[in-house]
């Protein structure tokens, strides 16, 4: 027997503010990638035309918290702006689908917010995601850039934050793989104040 | 080519093999300061079903070395295997060997 995807493998505190906190950072991060598309349609093919019409690649490379989540994926500019070209719509739709599930995930609970086994990979990219988002923020795009002594005294809040969302990432992964290795899923009475809304 | 056997049939000889016509990418995942090692081991897991032991291989090795190849194929499978490594925020580009 194993696991089923209904089955809660992490539960996220929402307590004491951390749910509006990290709802409100969802917020800025997706209205960020929303710059990357152009008007949605609810026609396909006005969709597609849309699409083709429109190069977002300049529009990422402006931003540097964009940029930090769009590498170049080839060594030659061409080739890389090409990839660029073809891709930026689809992983930005990709990445604000993700956002998606822990919103709602988010805006279902109060207190602990429990995570189920098919929702786990999303709030895991979700949650890498904001940690580079904001890492740009003190350290800059580039995949080598590191803050430095002038950013971290200016924003030390800032860096506490991504530290934060590395301590949820690794809790996430640990009692996910826990769940796992035993076969067992948790348990919401036991989160004490999980109260579905 | 072609050779007559005793019968007189002709028999068509198996023809030269066709030069390698499909070129050999990577993709490779680089470090970066942000990502935990922990994550990139369940990305690797996650996404190329590598047993855990392969994935902490490759994780390491993107630690130690600074970058690994993590998948080879074609182009079109390797851009889609740099597309999900992105998607799951790490540094990834693809290469011809």
């Amino acid at each position: 027997m194993s696991l089923d995807n209904d089955d809660i493998v992490w539960a996220f505190d929402g307590r004491d503010g951390r749910a509006h906190a990290l709802a409100a950072m969802l917020h800025l991060y997706a209205e960020n990638l929303e710059a990357l598309l152009p008007t949605e349609s609810d026609d396909a093919f006005e969709q597609i035309v849309a699409d083709l019409a429109d190069d977002p690649t300049t529009r990422m490379l402006g931003n540097p918290r964009l940029a930090r989540l769009f590498p170049p994926a080839l060594s030659d500019p061409k080739g890389s702006d090409e990839f660029w070209r073809d891709s930026i719509h689809s992983q930005a739709r990709a990445r604000l689908a993700a956002a998606r599930v822990v919103v709602e995930d988010l805006s279902d609970w109060e207190g602990f917010v429990p995570v189920t086994l098919a929702r786990a990979d999303d709030w895991a990219k979700v949650i890498g995601a904001l940690r580079l988002f904001w890492y740009t923020e003190i350290a800059g795009p580039g995949r080598l850039d590191e803050p430095t002594a002038q950013a971290l005294a200016e924003d030390g809040g800032l860096h506490d934050l991504i530290d934060w969302l590395g301590f949820l990432l690794e809790d996430l992964l640990e009692s996910r793989q826990t769940c796992l290795q035993l076969n067992a899923s948790l348990d919401p009475d036991e989160f004490g104040e999980a109260d579905p809304e | 080519m072609s050779s007559a056997a005793d019968g007189g049939v002709e028999i068509l000889e198996a023809p030269a093999e066709a030069a390698e016509a499909v070129h050999q990418w990577v993709t490779i995942v680089w470090d970066d300061p942000v990502n935990l090692m922990s994550y990139v081991t369940y990305v690797f897991q996650e996404y190329f079903k590598y047993p855990l032991e392969k994935a902490e291989e490759l994780m390491l090795k993107v630690h130690h070395e600074g970058k690994a190849v993590v998948s080879t194929g074609n182009r079109e499978a390797m851009e889609k295997d740099v597309l999900a490594m992105q998607g799951y925020n790490l540094w990834a580009s693809m290469e011809q060997m």
